[in-house]
């Protein structure tokens, strides 16, 4: 069938070489039509009909005509008020223009290859993280890559390769085989354990550690240091070195009574916030800071953290906290751990692992354990020439994660008997990655055979297919070399695995030649790389080997979203499809807003995620995207939202009540926030985004300078915000895509700034509060007429839903493919969209459907 | 408070007027170096706490403002910066801007943003500072890509850092604070242990270059086209890698340019405050003479009552109290108090642009092509707008001098920052936050 095909490209190619004789006989209607706003006098939208290629199979403008043939088609163009085409001049062009398409498709068809490209950021640490077992993320060293039109990161037409990106990933490949391998002894130990309640040994020093400091008091804590990973040794607190100059506990900016800011407080049924007594340090639900200075840096109240001025700089660690609920019944507290660095204000701060439910009954305490690694987190970096007492203190500490911040005496509170913290954790040395690339082999005696067996193996999981033989001669050549300058046969290895980490063949994908289906390797790359956004795991591998893949692929499909790992791919794809980096351009004012925090921010963030992950693995219909009676919530979103019922940090499906805040993506804080100014909402951006991310009809970017909305004229502010727009509309410049957009926008004028529902709008018009009702009614440039959300989502689903599965392929299609789906692809996309309709609709077969198609297995 | 530090531990032997003797080679500088394009070099100097500006209804006003009176050619300056006269046309005093996202910090933090123009109001996320950028590219023709100084050393801790120069990645980057220290890392060519030992570093960094290099001539012919050209753009990035390695290379060994050491006071400290902070201006100029690097901060001190620097006003001036009291003392004569402390750094930052000018290479004194830069986060106390700034210098890169600009606050910062990096020829069109760039004083 391929052959076919080729034979085909290759008649039509010379078929279409000819001009079209039609192209004089069209040119002279553009003119008459299009010219006089696309043309040398305005070319709006940056078009210009003169300037257009009239090839169109063979020239460069087919994205173009693609784009005319649309507008004239949905009769966008020309806009109502211009003198139209006769019914036989539109079929003319439009004959014209779908033939010389159908042409250039077949034409340009080797164009839709995806290209050569390096691996992205997220890639490139989870990669590593794989292939040598240890989960350091080195994103934050890297640039960050920038997104296409559609929003992908990974487009091979946008990635780029820079020096800078080179020279940083040359040093992180040094540090990741530092890092996994075991050479040398065993790094040492920190072990503290700081154990809460009245204490007899009495020699801590009492320091001030700054602004709103809350420490404990010498006599509420003892620390205890163990020997070698031995007994506890009582500390004697006299010799030099000792701990008082290096441990403390804090609960900086905590607060017995939070009264400026706790509504809740009220004085018969409140208690304190945190206490310390017998059984330890109490901690109430902490109440999350408001994001205004200076509450903003210290955590929300209360913490408890231990103060560390000696630490190790990196490396696996574990908390361990010996904890119990502080009443029998009731609800269960939750407890969450994080670390950071003091600032001077408050600290810099970051969660880690996930949060614990306490079951434990108060008379017999539990030990908890969190593991991270140090240098995923803001430790600070060491100094060791820095003196200052101030400086390279590491916080590390926990709250209770049931975050209503109420101190009431029946609220879900924590007793923590005594918090400790080990690291660098060695389980075994030499380590378990050590030992997966130094393996126990027989020939291990044979230093050259055992190097060669070593390398083989590294190179073709590093580049995702077995090294040739070549390549694995000019590695093991390079470790010889090492070995040969001195070295031992463990750290030439290590130079030597380290260099291949800077291999082509390791930073990019690398998938074949153009127009030939994929091999088996580049097949188990590309379907890891979409559903795990990580490299191929052994079973991919292994069938890749065996020339079994292509068979199983919709198996194996279905096996890697079904495990754990698809969640790299639910979050890195919902991120980039429905822009969530919006959420954190955005600051919403929080003088309106007091109860925006960060976890809030946070939690809007994975209701989407966890949405999408939820109705693409469940394969639920494609209409849920837009409508469904259910969403992910935890307690603290649902209360942010005012949905009770809910509690604890962990997401779980929440039945909505009809007449409430409804389901799918556009009532979700994600999009409502990540397109508001902050301080109220902005149809315009949310206009433009239903448009884009939802429609996939974008907007052309705006001309430039544009006049902007005078806002701070008194006049136009008291507007309602339709008015607003109907005055910008009336500038010529905005009024053709205006005319399009807005509408989109005003359904969702019942959602404020923060996203929450309203149903009068108050903004400050010169200084004064001015309050005017919502007014969400709209006429869609098609003339059906929605007031409201529910209208909306009613209309799209009643008329929009083959645009809508068309997006969410293209979409899904770019991120699989790395590239943006051109017009050549358009076959491709008609028969995904046919077969996922045909099924039912349900999602994940849309992604099956993805995987199945051509686009996908051919180059 | 932070500890005042014993100060026995930095008394090294103060030598006085010792002339370092830099090997003195003019056939190195022949005309073959003199036909090299004119340097183009930045300089930042910064201060902490914000200025003094007595309200304009204060006795004060006139005579102790930071800000000259009067305003574009037509302005006079106050005592504070009166030092600067005899540069009057050749420097630009800029008032009104920020960094709009530091705007509501409390101001001392600021002072991590001064040159990154980062967001960390909120979570702290820090960004490539000026000068960082700046230096990927200046540095590449000199031994050193930039200096980095301060009068503590080190990066401190965020929200307090002791350095003004951060990574592309937002990282603080440690700064050096011992004149004798800098001396001998900058202006020496390097003793033959520590040569040997970059030697090998930059070999291993070829062996690296080498076999991948070799992957991909081979990966390349298993390559389409289109693929093929993707690929030459990893191979081009590598060839750059290898050329930084030659060059790293070429400077091992290789004899210093002649510089003017023998005015140097490398035992100076911090304890005699004009005296330090000239020596590290003089070690600034030397550099830039013996184009050592062309890129150098220096934080004069740190905010907030940190380290040395806090402490200059009282020995230095006999004022009571260290910089960051007098930047809150609000008592009778406290404006006045605190403006002698900006009017004597104004002096040292006077000084540093009297010894620019009178420094000469084979294009002429190094001021002419040098854009030295003065400023603080923070006006008045705490507040991080309407950064007090004095741009000099650079007259051979079209810098409009001679005047006292003040700008809305709609206007980044940042904006100045890309004006800034356009002069040095660093092509870009924004920088953090920037919406544009700064042509009223750019031609």
């Amino acid at each position: 069938m391929l052959l076919a095909q080729l034979i085909a490209l290759g008649t039509l190619a010379l078929a279409a070489a000819a001009p079209s004789p039609q192209s004089a006989a069209v040119k002279p209607l553009l003119k008459k039509y299009c010219q006089g706003c696309h043309g040398p006098s305005k070319a709006k939208g940056g078009l210009r009909f003169d300037k257009l290629d009239y090839d169109i199979a063979r020239g460069r403008d087919a994205e173009h005509w693609q784009d005319a043939l649309s507008n004239l088609q949905k009769g966008d163009m020309p806009p109502e008020k211009a003198p139209q085409p006769t019914d036989a001049e539109r079929r003319m062009l439009t004959d014209w223009l779908s033939s010389g398409l159908f042409d250039a498709a077949r034409v340009q068809q080797s164009q839709a290859a995806s290209l050569l490209r390096r691996l992205t950021r997220e890639q490139y640490t989870n990669t590593l993280r794989d292939l040598l077992g240890i989960d350091s993320d080195y994103t934050r060293l890297l640039p960050p890559e920038s997104p296409s039109r559609m929003g992908m990161q990974n487009d091979g037409r946008i990635l780029a390769s820079s020096t800078l990106h080179l020279e940083q990933t040359m040093k992180i490949a040094r540090t990741a085989l530092d890092r996994a391998l075991s050479i040398g002894p065993p790094p040492p130990a920190w072990r503290f354990r700081y154990v809460f309640g009245p204490q007899q040994v009495q020699k801590h020093k009492s320091v001030d550690l700054g602004y709103q400091a809350q420490p404990l008091k010498p006599e509420e804590f003892l620390v205890e240091t163990f020997a070698d990973r031995g007994a506890v040794k009582t500390p004697t607190l006299k010799p030099k070195g000792d701990l008082r100059d290096r441990c403390f506990v804090d609960l900086r900016g905590s607060k017995d009574h939070d009264k400026d800011h706790d509504k809740d407080h009220d004085s018969k049924n409140s208690a304190a916030r945190f206490s310390v007594d017998q059984r330890g340090v109490l901690l109430m639900p902490a109440k999350p800071h408001v994001e205004r200075e200076a509450q903003i840096w210290q955590g929300p109240n209360p913490n408890l953290h231990l103060v560390l001025r000696d630490f190790p700089a990196e490396g696996a660690f574990v908390l361990r906290v010996t904890v119990a609920r502080a009443s029998a019944d009731g609800e269960a507290p939750w407890l969450r751990a994080f670390a950071g660095n003091r600032l001077d204000d408050g600290m810099e701060y970051a969660t880690f692992d996930r949060p614990r439910r306490v079951d434990a009954q108060p008379s017999k305490p539990e030990v908890i354990e969190f593991r991270g690694r140090l240098e995923n987190l803001p430790v600070p970096v060491v100094d060791p020439e820095d003196r200052e007492f101030l400086s390279n203190m590491m916080v590390i500490g926990v709250w209770n994660d049931v975050l209503s911040g109420k101190a009431a005496n029946t609220a879900p509170a924590l007793i923590i008997k005594s918090i400790e913290f080990e690291g660098p954790v060695t389980e075994s040395w030499p380590s378990v990655s050590h030992r997966r690339i130094f393996f126990d082999d027989a020939r291990k005696a044979e230093p050259e055979t055992y190097a060669r067996q070593i390398l083989e193996r590294f190179l073709t999981r590093a580049f995702r297919r077995p090294p040739t033989e070549v390549q694995l001669q000019r590695h093991l050549a390079f470790w010889q070399r090492q070995l040969k300058a001195g070295a031992s046969f463990e750290v030439a290895m290590r130079d030597s695995l380290a260099a291949a980490l800077s291999s082509p063949s390791f930073l990019h994908h690398v998938e074949g030649t153009r127009d030939q289906p994929l091999d088996d390797y580049a097949l188990a790359s590309r379907l890891s790389y979409f559903l795990w956004n990580t490299m191929p795991d052994d079973e991919l591998l292994a069938l890749a080997a065996e020339g079994k893949l292509r068979s199983q692929l919709a198996a194996q499909a279905v096996r890697l979203l079904n495990a754990p790992r698809s969640r790299d791919f639910f979050q890195s794809y919902t991120t980039q499809w429905l822009d969530l980096g919006a959420l954190d351009r955005v600051r919403v004012d929080v003088k309106q807003q007091p109860r925006y925090t960060r976890f809030v921010k946070e939690d809007m963030r994975q209701e989407t995620w966890r949405f999408l992950e939820w109705v693409f693995k469940e394969n639920r219909p494609l209409g849920e995207l837009i409508d469904a009676d259910y969403t992910l919530l935890n307690g603290n979103l649902a209360a942010f939202y005012g949905i009770g019922g809910v509690s604890g940090p962990e997401f779980q499906r929440v039945k909505l009540l009809k007449g409430g805040r409804g389901g799918g993506l556009l009532g979700q804080g994600s999009f409502l926030v990540g397109r508001s100014t902050g301080e109220d909402s902005h149809p315009i951006k949310r206009g433009v985004w239903l448009a884009k991310k939802i429609l996939d009809d974008p907007p052309p970017p705006p001309p430039p300078n544009v006049p902007e909305i005078d806002r701070e004229n008194p006049e136009i502010a008291k507007l309602p915000v339709k008015m607003q727009l109907e005055i910008h509309r009336s500038k010529e410049a905005c009024r053709e895509c205006h005319r399009k957009l807005d509408p989109w926008g005003i359904p969702f004028e019942h959602f404020d700034a923060a996203g929450l529902a309203r149903t009068a709008i108050t903004k400050l018009v010169a200084g004064k509060p001015f309050t005017s009702p919502v007014d969400a009614a709209t006429e869609l440039s098609d003339g059906s007429k929605v007031d409201g959300i529910d209208e909306l989502k009613g209309y799209l689903l009643r008329n929009r839903l083959d645009q809508i599965r068309r997006s969410a392929v293209r979409h899904l299609a770019a991120y699989a493919l790395g590239r943006t789906p051109g017009f050549v692809d358009d076959q491709a996309v008609k028969e995904i969209c046919a077969a996922t309709a045909a099924q039912g609709d349900g999602l994940r077969d849309l992604i099956l459907a993805v995987i199945a198609s051509d686009v996908f297995q051919i180059k | 408070m932070p500890k005042t530090r014993p100060i026995d531990r930095r008394r090294f032997l103060q030598g006085a007027g010792v002339a370092c003797a830099l090997p003195y080679l003019e056939a190195m500088s022949s005309a073959r170096e003199a036909a090299r394009p004119r340097p183009r070099r930045l300089c930042v100097l910064y201060a902490p706490n914000g200025v003094s500006i007595p309200p304009p209804e204060h006795a004060a006003h006139k005579e102790w403002s930071w800000f000259p009176m009067g305003k574009g050619r037509d302005f006079t300056f106050t005592k504070t910066l009166e030092s600067l006269e005899p540069f009057r046309k050749q420097l630009t005093v800029i008032g009104g801007l920020s960094h709009p996202r530091s705007r509501s910090l409390l101001g001392h933090a600021a002072g991590d943003t001064f040159l990154t123009g980062g967001d960390i109001g909120g979570e702290y996320h820090n960004s490539i500072s000026l000068d960082q950028l700046v230096a990927r590219q200046l540095g590449r023709a000199t031994r050193h890509a930039c200096m980095t100084l301060s009068c503590d050393g080190g990066i401190g801790y965020k929200s307090r850092v002791s350095t003004l120069s951060f990574s592309p990645n937002g990282s603080p980057l440690p700064s050096e604070a011992s004149p004798r220290q800098i001396f001998g890392r900058y202006c020496n060519a390097g003793d033959a242990t520590s040569e040997e030992d970059t030697r090998r570093r930059l070999l291993e960094g070829r062996k690296v270059v080498d076999l991948v290099k070799a992957d991909s001539q081979d990966l390349s012919r298993r390559l389409g086209r289109d693929d093929r050209d993707r690929l030459d753009e990893y191979v081009t990035t590598l060839a750059e890698i290898e050329d930084r390695i030659n060059r790293a290379e070429s400077w091992i060994g290789k004899p210093m340019k002649t510089g003017d050491a023998s005015h140097l006071r490398l035992g100076a400290l911090q304890v005699n405050p004009a005296e330090y902070i000239r020596t590290m201006c003089d070690l600034i100029v030397l550099a830039f003479q013996t184009d050592t690097t062309r890129v150098a901060t220096y934080m004069l001190a740190r905010e907030d009552g940190m380290g040395w620097g806090d402490q200059f006003p009282v020995i230095a001036l006999g004022l009571k109290g260290g910089h960051h009291a007098l930047s809150h003392d609000r008592t009778e004569g406290a404006f006045e108090r605190w403006a002698r402390y900006d009017q004597f750094l104004a002096q040292q930052y006077a000084y540093l642009l009297k010894r620019l000018s009178e420094t000469r290479d084979e294009h002429g004194p190094l001021l002419d092509n040098t854009l030295a830069f003065y400023g603080s986060a923070c006006s008045t106390t705490h507040n991080a707008r309407n950064c007090p700034l004095v741009l000099a210098g650079a007259r051979n890169m079209g810098v409009k001098h001679g005047q006292f600009r003040e700008f809305g606050e709609s206007i980044p910062l940042s904006n100045l920052y890309v004006s800034m990096c356009n002069a040095l020829e660093v092509p870009i069109t924004s920088f953090a936050d920037s919406t544009g760039k700064l042509d009223q004083i750019f031609a």
